[in-house]
């Protein structure tokens, strides 16, 4: 049954978010740090730090999410990583959701559970001294500081990726956190939404960060998408990857699943992109054989748990096969 | 799971099952051919190679970078309009190293006190 996602601050759905998110963060995996690293190379950056009493501690399936997706972005390809800086940004992310979604239905019994939006752009519009006190904040949790109230202040997680020395760290439980506006004052705004959705191109070579003018480039947030005259450039970066920034606290290294709001944002883009499909057509590049290895339509994504798909296979989430989800409403 | 509720217990069950399976393939990852990067350098350098007007050009960047007087030695990968990316903070694209290195301490040497204790912790054990 294709289930209805909505935006956060209107979707009944919401309340049901947080309860699972709250559920998984307590649910243990049994799975503990020791074990994840004795299933993948030493050299990875998923390889987990900890005290001894931390390693052998169980993750929740909170942290498990977490960890996949570090898991996902130390693993090298053609070009930038397996989930990120190139065309795999979007299919894998739409995987990665589509699975806590399925996860949140699980742990909640309610098979009519979706995952829920947050409409950036919507905020992005609002003065930038209003941005961080926008209707979502009240209900996840203050812009700025740890989350100790609200829906989910019972929200606990174990993993950090640490970027004093790189390395991904598992410590006892702890609270997330923010650091709204630190880095960059304003979220992306409906001229930026606007301007990457007409963007006809999928993507295109060289397939990365400013060499490519593309849906996928401008979405992820690597390239402006008012393509401005050079002395008239804005400080970056923007759309999903502005959002990353301008939240920071958790939500800034490869760690950033820890926050909610990781799962909100990564909504909506893929809301954007089911846009621009209906726009431009359910096209994806590079196709088989061509473009960069580990982001090819047909190449596997990574995956931990559940098993491995196509960027292809995800393209349409309302086709039989599938029947995962559609939106209640796309932007214009 | 939260408060013995029948209806968590089950889909607990479901998770357990889903457990099971990833334990039975010692936890690895699926789809995880390793590909090789297409881009980077050498010792922590940055290379930048493009062509003009026919002349082959290689642009080498390498930073030693110190933070309270101790080596911060990951690798910043500039662009070709000089912004700058790094891995550990993958949505960031700044100006300059600089920038980058901010960035790097609001996010990690400035996190909370329960992160950096659980840090040390591991830290003071390897």
């Amino acid at each position: 049954m294709a289930v209805v996602r909505g935006n956060v601050v209107a979707t009944p759905h919401a309340q049901t978010f947080f309860d699972g998110v709250v559920a998984l963060s307590q649910q243990s995996t049994q799975v503990t740090p020791t074990q994840l690293n004795q299933s993948r190379p030493a050299g990875s950056a998923a390889r987990i730090f900890a005290t001894a009493a931390e390693l052998d501690r169980p993750l929740s399936w909170w942290d498990l999410f977490c960890w996949w997706h570090v898991r996902a972005m130390s693993t090298p390809a053609g070009t930038g990583n397996r989930a990120h800086r190139g065309p795999i940004f979007l299919p894998w992310h739409r995987m990665y959701l589509r699975r806590l979604e399925e996860a949140i239905q699980t742990v909640t019994d309610r098979d009519d559970f979706a995952l829920p939006y947050w409409d950036w752009a919507a905020d992005g519009e609002l003065a930038p001294q209003a941005q961080a006190n926008a209707p979502v904040w009240s209900m996840i949790g203050p812009a700025r500081g740890q989350v100790t109230q609200g829906p989910i202040g019972q929200l606990r997680v174990r993993l950090f990726q640490d970027n004093s020395d790189g390395r991904l760290y598992a410590t006892a439980p702890r609270r997330i956190w923010r650091d709204a506006q630190r880095s960059v004052p304003t979220l992306p705004d409906r001229n930026d939404e606007a301007l990457t959705l007409a963007d006809a191109t999928y993507d295109a070579p060289e397939w990365r960060e400013q060499r490519t003018d593309s849906f996928r480039n401008k979405v992820e947030g690597f390239q402006d998408p008012t393509e401005p005259p050079p002395t008239d450039r804005r400080p970056g970066p923007w759309m999903h990857n502005r959002v990353h920034v301008w939240v920071a606290g958790d939500m800034a290294p490869g760690s950033s699943p820890n926050d909610p709001v990781f799962w909100l944002n990564h909504c909506n883009v893929d809301r954007l992109w089911e846009a621009w499909m209906q726009r431009h057509g359910r096209t994806y590049a590079p196709p088989a054989g061509q473009g960069p290895a580990g982001q090819r339509a047909n190449d596997p994504m990574v995956s931990i748990v559940w098993p491995s798909m196509r960027p292809a296979e995800v393209l349409d989430p309302t086709e039989a096969g599938l029947d995962w989800y559609r939106y209640d409403q796309l932007p214009n | 799971m939260a408060g013995g509720d029948p209806r968590m217990a089950d889909g607990a069950e479901r998770l357990d099952q889903l457990i099971r399976s990833f334990a039975s393939g010692d936890y690895a990852a699926d789809g995880i051919e390793h590909y090789h990067g297409g881009h980077g350098g050498h010792d922590g350098a940055g290379v930048r190679v493009f062509e003009h007007r026919g002349h082959r050009v290689e642009i080498v960047t390498r930073y030693e970078i110190t933070v309270d007087g101790q080596p911060w030695d990951q690798h910043i990968e500039v662009l070709d309009d000089g912004n700058v990316v790094y891995h550990g903070l993958p949505q960031y694209l700044v100006p300059s190293a600089v920038d980058m290195v901010r960035a790097v301490i609001d996010s990690s040497y400035e996190a909370p006190e329960e992160i950096r204790a659980g840090v040390r912790a591991a830290r003071e054990e390897t």
